[in-house]
């Protein structure tokens, strides 16, 4: 659990964090996102203390973290930044290795951890643990950057901006990879991200800056369906509404019944929705049930549960 | 060959253990990265051998220490200066990297900072060494002994051959380290640039 309580950051005569006080479940994921400048890279190095509050207390595991030595903090706190981030002058194995290295690990282990990471995270061992890092394309740098992060199993990940370097084409193929990796191995993940579709795909709950104050958080639907205000709305896009239909499967609006036009099993009600359009119909057949428009519209007023 | 040994290993000896001296209080004194201490590096290199050793004269005597002493001021400013050059070409974001994984400052100065300022800091360090080298053949005028001393007496005495005798080693000696420390800075750059891969 990652905790902020009541933070304060000035830097130089601007304010850039102001009472932001926030908590990070363990286990979940939560993205920071909002406008350039808004304090959502400043927050999260707060938590590695690479920058010191001048009010307030961040709590890691319950624990007040100015009160404990910082680098044993930081090797709680797996690390990943954009693509800059491997060292240049050492292999793949060698950057995944480093913080088991700095703890002294026996060689054969940290051999074994190398492969078994590099394995996580959708590389071949023996093709890449002897690469350099400026021979890796950008998302293969981006899986290793993880792989560091991971090393020596640490309970929180800090990912600041993780896929803003990759393209856009294997970019949803990496935060599906990554993000599904960290889900699965149950980290809690603070993450930085400037890309407010990318935030709603892979986090359980968004806090949106703006100069410095938390101006909302919560679980993507809860700020798709109900943005506090007009900024939040329009930081959301003009779209949001869809956006919350992408977000919700198709499956769990299916109800007894049938029709003519069937959609994927994994299709969201978005899909359902557009499928409906280009059809002129107004419900869609899903394995042995039905998914009526009526349907899509209660999740769109924020009435369906799931 | 019996003329030339003991020069010869007392100018090894005596540049030896102010390259040693040098390195050591230039990488000292280049890590605390302060502006005074780099601006008097930067002056010291303005100062001729022959100076530091006419200053030394006086100060502190003559024989091998002093001789020592006057070559090691005067080679720690290029190490100094090379340390405080190739750690500061470090990408300020890799520093702060190697700080959020946990690494303490000395971790991240031996695994992280001198592997990449390497290629300039070794670049410094031939510089160093070729200027002791060279600069240990005046050590005889304040009574160091070395290569010099042939070279002084056979100045004395107006003979070529003993001139020669104390000179081709010295120019012997700088040629092999300037290629030697030249090859090995190569190597460094090269490992931190080559697009094949290390």
């Amino acid at each position: 659990m990652i905790e902020f309580r009541n933070i304060t950051l000035q830097r130089g005569t601007h304010r850039a964090l102001d009472s932001v006080s926030l908590t990070v479940a363990a286990g979940t994921i939560c993205a920071l996102v909002g406008p350039s400048g808004a304090g959502k890279t400043s927050l999260l190095r707060l938590v590695n203390r690479l920058l010191i509050p001048d009010s307030g207390t961040v709590f890691v595991d319950g624990v007040d973290i100015a009160t404990i030595d910082e680098v044993q903090l930081r090797r709680r706190l797996g690390w990943v930044v954009q693509e800059v981030g491997l060292f240049p002058h050492l292999s793949v194995a060698r950057n995944i290795a480093m913080v088991p290295e700095l703890l002294h690990w026996p060689q054969a282990k940290i051999d074994a951890r190398v492969d078994e990471l590099l394995q996580l995270v959708g590389l071949d061992p023996a093709q890449m643990r002897d690469r350099a890092p400026r021979n890796l394309s950008g998302g293969e740098r981006q899986r290793v950057g993880v792989a560091r992060a991971l090393a020596a199993d640490p309970p929180h990940v800090l990912m600041d901006e993780p896929f803003g370097a990759v393209d856009p084409l294997r970019r949803s193929e990496l935060q599906r990879d990554l993000i599904g990796l960290l889900r699965r191995l149950q980290k809690t993940v603070l993450l930085v991200t400037h890309d407010i579709d990318e935030a709603l795909q892979v986090a359980d709950r968004l806090a949106l800056l703006r100069d410095g104050s938390l101006v909302q958080a919560g679980p993507p639907a809860s700020l798709l369906l109900a943005p506090s205000d007009s900024f939040v709305a329009a930081f959301l896009g003009s779209d949001r509404i869809l956006k919350l239909l992408a977000l919700h499967p198709a499956q769990h609006l299916v109800e007894p019944g049938r029709a003519v036009h069937p959609i994927a099993t994994d299709a969201t009600a978005r899909d359902a929705l557009e499928t409906m359009l280009s059809l002129n119909v107004d419900e869609v057949a899903l394995g042995s049930g039905r998914v009526t428009l009526a349907a899509i519209r209660a999740v769109a007023a924020g009435q369906a549960g799931g | 060959m019996n003329a030339l040994l003991p020069p010869l290993l007392e100018h090894l000896r005596l540049s030896g253990a102010a390259f040693a001296l040098s390195v050591a209080l230039g990488v000292a004194l280049g890590l605390t990265g302060s502006r005074i201490v780099t601006q008097l590096a930067n002056l010291a290199r303005t100062l001729p051998s022959l100076a530091v050793l006419a200053l030394a004269l006086p100060l502190l005597g003559t024989g091998f220490l002093p001789s020592l002493l006057a070559l090691t001021l005067y080679a720690t400013a290029p190490v100094l200066l090379a340390v405080v050059a190739g750690l500061g070409l470090v990408d300020p974001s890799l520093r702060e990297i190697a700080s959020g994984l946990g690494m303490t400052r000395w971790q991240r100065l031996r695994r992280i900072e001198f592997p990449l300022g390497s290629p300039v800091i070794v670049a410094g360090l031939r510089v160093a060494a070729i200027e002791i080298v060279a600069g240990a053949t005046l050590a005889t005028f304040i009574g160091g002994g070395g290569l010099g001393d042939l070279i002084a007496r056979g100045l004395a005495v107006r003979d070529t051959q003993q001139i020669l005798l104390g000179a081709v080693p010295v120019v012997v000696l700088a040629l092999l380290l300037e290629a030697g420390l030249g090859q090995l800075e190569r190597k460094l750059a090269g490992k931190l640039s080559d697009e094949v891969g290390a």
